[in-house]
């Protein structure tokens, strides 16, 4: 006892190297942290060209050079140590912060941690300073010829932690996190120039580019035309970016890019605010490509939450939650998420035949060449001009013809809906996209007033297990709003009186327990009550594959469809229609 | 099998058994039709395992024999062909020859033993009905039933057969159609059955034919689990649906005591314009019942049209707005034979019934349908 108690009343400060090292864990923990201070000092000492070095996936060397203010022989020295910093001065500028950096340790705390060669000179200078530091010791500071810029070369990181070396990654895995945090900048910093070599290879070479030729640069040719843009001043907080249409998602995070007065941030109460807002129309494992960038007056936020600076406080988040979800959502609602989507009308297929019609007697006429049926048909010459004197009967058969129904859809399979559309086809699948209009006109109907319900002529007394009475009772309120109108028998009784009127018939007597047992699997997926009702409402209500469809009834699902939020997903996040172009149908058959 | 005969003849006799021919079959014999020639009769049978009809034809015979055809070809080609004189043979190889003076034709048979052999069960009674009557009784009640396969007892007519009456019910549970008449009673036998609606229609079809005389009279008669409706020179035979058939009596109010009465044409063409603008799938009208009138009306939320009339009407009691659906409505108007008709109505949550003005002699139809509860 009294031996450890001496132990304890042993009290030391510690070496302010420990400490660094202390803080270094916070700051530092991978080679991709050194590179994220590092290049947050080159930007803001306002460089317009970066290039970064890396070798082993930067536990070996990670190199930036840039082309920024430099600092002078006293700067450099001070700038190794901590709580040194030229960014801020005062309290108060702490809470007005438009620099990236500003702590004043990350460069210590690196130092202590490798092997760092500093070489940096102002543009007053002609001389350099290099300064050599050895796991926060300094070793040397001499005078090297140099140019404009800052050159900061970081080696054998973690050298001296040998616990932290020890939980490094592969080099590969390594490099990975390190251009998953260049990437954060080559993003935003669009005016800069930006290079990487890894291993003494080129892997990257951005030069100042527009915003959006950057990002698709990037994060890849193949998201361009996947990516709508943002734009919204109206509030007091500014938002811009892309957000990615719902075929540029994954099934991984990342392309997930956040920006708060062009610091990259993470939060989770935003990310959640721009993922609902696509709400269904991306199956649910994966993730929507977003790069965000919001603009606040700096003093409605705190940046000083970690020392990693990714973390943020916002004085008002609801309020820039709710923004942002709406903003995000208005795009997606304008953009027309598969491209040049509408319908074509009948008037060209009847153009079709009454070209075939008024010319066929004058070619019998005129020669006894037999014609090629494909002339008629051939997309590329112009069909049936008409003539005055069909002209009148044209224009009204192309008035009728948009009065009335598409005749170019059609059912296969009892299951599929086709239809010929300007760009090619698309298929529909019938069930999903009943499931899409009445999961949205459930949801709409929950905050209305009670709809018309169908009362039944012999009603349907059924018998429920305590646990589904239980369910029952507590979704009996939104099932009235859905049109059910259900009484208790005593027990576990219940009596179905109504239903609601576009009910298929015949459907009365199960439908309520299938919602039912729908609800309880979904109970798991911790969604909405609401939700969830009107998932299982629409999923089992729907019309089925394998119900044949009229002409009429194709259309009006059609209709429907398109007049709903969003028609591309099931409420489950499967896709309702599929879109095949005419020309991935020309290149089938080797048409091209 | 060796037999000539006319185009119309034949033809005739086919049109009486091609409706029971299965569009879509997983045995692909029922879609051939029976020949079977005996002497100067040539019996043609089609099925689909649930219902059969078979009809006679008088024929100049050479040889009996029998043989199966698809029908559909032989429909098809007998249509096309004019009334001319038709000669058919059975060759070795079993093609059934159809010769006319100007050409042949050769249909791929089987024998009768590939087609199911239907064997009519005996009946336990039967009755005699005018085809009229018959046709009367199915014709107001077949458009009633549900087409709904998971309520099997309601796809067809309900007929219960007593001692004061012969009824007929049907109904999909929204709307039900009762018609009794006192003046053709079972007095041998009492009994109650569910006809399918296929063959009802067949037997109507029949029914209208002109083979078929005004005062000619239908053989009734009902069987353990089948029934038999015996015409001059066809029959329809089917199983009857199993189960029990609902307790529709306890669900016809006797209380409902407003009465409205209106002209039936007036207002089936006011329903019928003013549903245009009603909701393509609930096809929902309200009806808006004052003293003296009533106000049709609908409205489509979602592709934002609206309708409106107010037609003249017998009523003096408070005044009510009932949602029904419009096809629901025009389907029973259809089947009214009287200028006005009288709606008996409660509240506008409850079933209203529906009565001709003036009954026919000994007849009693009724009609009923649940109304679509309006938005709150």
């Amino acid at each position: 006892m009294t031996n450890r108690f001496k132990i304890m009343t042993k009290i030391k400060v510690l070496s302010e190297d420990l400490t660094n090292k202390i803080a270094a864990g916070e700051v530092v923990d991978r080679p991709a942290a050194v590179a994220k201070e590092l290049l947050e000092n080159s930007i803001d000492a306002g460089s317009d060209k970066i290039t970064i070095i890396l070798k082993d996936g930067g536990k070996a060397l990670i190199q930036i050079v840039d082309n920024g203010t430099g600092m002078d022989r006293e700067d450099a020295i001070l700038s190794l140590q901590r709580h040194t910093t030229s960014k801020i001065f005062t309290y108060d500028d702490l809470h007005n912060i438009h620099s990236l950096g500003f702590r004043g340790e990350a460069l210590a705390s690196i130092a202590s941690i490798s092997r760092i060669e500093l070489k940096t000179t102002t543009q007053k200078q002609t001389a350099g300073t290099l300064v050599r530091i050895d796991g926060g010791v300094i070793e040397d500071v001499s005078t090297t010829a140099g140019v404009r810029g800052t050159s900061i070369a970081v080696k054998n990181i973690f050298y001296n932690t040998p616990a932290r070396r020890k939980f490094l990654k592969s080099n590969d895995a390594e490099y990975r996190y390190i251009l998953n945090t260049l990437s954060r900048f080559t993003i935003y910093y669009h005016q800069i120039e930006f290079m990487l070599y890894h291993n003494d290879q080129l892997i990257f070479h951005y030069k100042p580019s527009a915003q959006s030729e950057r990002l698709i640069e990037v994060l890849g040719a193949r998201y361009q035309d996947k990516v709508i843009e943002l734009n919204d001043s109206s509030t007091f907080v500014k938002i811009s970016g892309y957000i990615g249409k719902q075929d540029a998602s994954k099934k991984s995070r990342g392309n997930q890019y956040l920006y708060l007065n062009g610091r990259y941030i993470v939060n989770r109460s935003l990310n959640h605010a721009i993922v609902s807002a696509y709400g269904t129309i991306i199956p649910r494992d994966e993730y929507p490509l977003y790069v965000i960038f919001l603009e606040l007056d700096p003093r409605r936020v705190d940046v000083n939450v970690h020392p990693s600076k990714m973390e943020v406080k916002f004085s008002d988040e609801r309020l820039i939650y709710s923004i942002l979800r709406s903003t995000v959502s208005k795009a997606l609602a304008s953009a027309h998420i598969i491209p040049h989507f509408t319908f074509k009308e009948a008037d060209e297929a009847i153009n079709l035949v009454r070209g075939v019609q008024t010319h066929m007697p004058l070619q019998g006429y005129e020669s006894s060449r037999s014609y090629d049926i494909g002339q008629f048909i051939s997309p590329d010459k112009p069909i049936g001009q008409p003539d005055p004197i069909n002209s009148r009967a044209e224009s009204q058969t192309k008035e009728e013809s948009s009065f009335f129904e598409r005749k170019n859809v059609w059912q296969i399979h009892n299951q599929y809906i086709i239809s010929e559309i300007r760009s090619g086809i698309i298929i529909i699948d019938q069930h999903v996209a009943h499931e899409r209009i009445l999961y949205e006109r459930a949801l709409h109907n929950f905050e209305k007033r009670k709809p018309s319900s169908q009362q039944l002529l012999f009603p349907i007394i059924q018998e429920l297990t305590p646990e589904d009475y239980s369910i029952l009772n507590e979704i009996l309120p939104y099932l009235e709003h859905l049109g059910f109108v259900i009484k208790g028998f005593g027990g576990n009784t219940v009596v179905i009186e109504g239903v609601p009127g576009d009910l298929k018939l015949g459907n009365e007597e199960t439908i309520l327990a299938e919602i039912i047992d729908e609800f309880k699997k979904n109970m798991n997926n911790s969604l909405d009550l609401r939700d969830n009702l009107a998932k299982s409402f629409s999923c089992k209500s729907a019309i089925k594959a394998g119900d044949k469809l009229t002409l009429t009834e194709m259309n009006m699902l059609i209709d429907q469809l398109f007049a709903t939020q969003s028609p591309y997903f099931c409420p489950h996040g499967r896709p309702i229609i599929i879109n095949i172009s005419i020309d991935e149908l020309n290149k089938r058959f080797h048409r091209t | 099998m060796d037999f000539t005969t006319s185009k119309n003849d034949f033809y005739k006799g086919l049109q009486k058994v091609i409706g029971v021919i299965p569009s879509k079959t997983t045995i692909p014999i029922l879609e051939n039709i029976l020949l079977e020639l005996n002497e100067n009769t040539l019996q043609l049978t089609g099925t689909d395992l649930e219902i059969c009809v078979s009809t006679e034809l008088k024929v100049n015979g050479v040889q009996n024999g029998s043989c199966t055809v698809p029908a559909k070809s032989l429909n098809d080609i007998l249509r096309e062909l004019p009334d001319v004189p038709l000669k058919l043979t059975l060759d070795e190889e079993g093609k059934l020859h159809l010769k006319t003076e100007k050409g042949f034709y050769k249909l791929m048979s089987q024998p009768k033993e590939e087609f199911p052999s239907i064997v009519v069960e005996e009946s336990e009674g039967d009755m005699e009905i005018d085809n009229n009557f018959l046709s009367r009784m199915i014709d107001k009640t077949v458009f009633a039933v549900s087409h709904d396969e998971l309520r099997p007892t309601l796809m067809g007519v309900y007929f219960q057969l007593n001692e004061n009456e012969f009824r007929c019910v049907a109904t999909d549970g929204h709307r039900l159609v009762r018609i009794a008449n006192t003046a053709f009673r079972a007095s041998e036998f009492q009994k109650s059955v569910i006809v399918p609606t296929k063959a009802l229609n067949l037997i109507s079809k029949n029914l209208e034919s002109p083979s078929e005389k005004e005062d000619s009279k239908v053989k009734f008669s009902i069987g353990e689990n089948h029934v038999i409706f015996r015409m001059t020179d066809t029959y329809v035979y089917s199983k009857v649906i199993e189960g029990q058939y609902p307790k529709y009596e306890n669900v016809i109010p006797n209380n409902n005591d407003k009465k409205l009465v209106v002209n039936k044409d007036e207002l089936a063409s006011s329903v019928k314009r003013v549903s245009i603008f009603s909701n393509i799938i609930t096809h929902q009208i309200k009806c808006s019942v004052e003293e003296n009138s009533v106000r049709i009306s609908s409205e489509d939320i979602e592709y934002g049209g609206e309708g409106n009339e107010v037609i003249s009407a017998k009523y003096n009691d408070e005044p009510l707005d009932i949602g029904y659906n419009a096809n629901y409505i025009l389907d029973m108007l259809k089947h009214m034979d009287t200028e006005e008709i009288q709606f008996l109505l409660k509240d506008s949550v409850s079933a209203a019934i529906i009565y001709p003005i003036a009954q026919r002699p000994n007849e009693d139809l009724m009609m009923l349908i649940m109304p679509i509860r309006l938005n709150d």
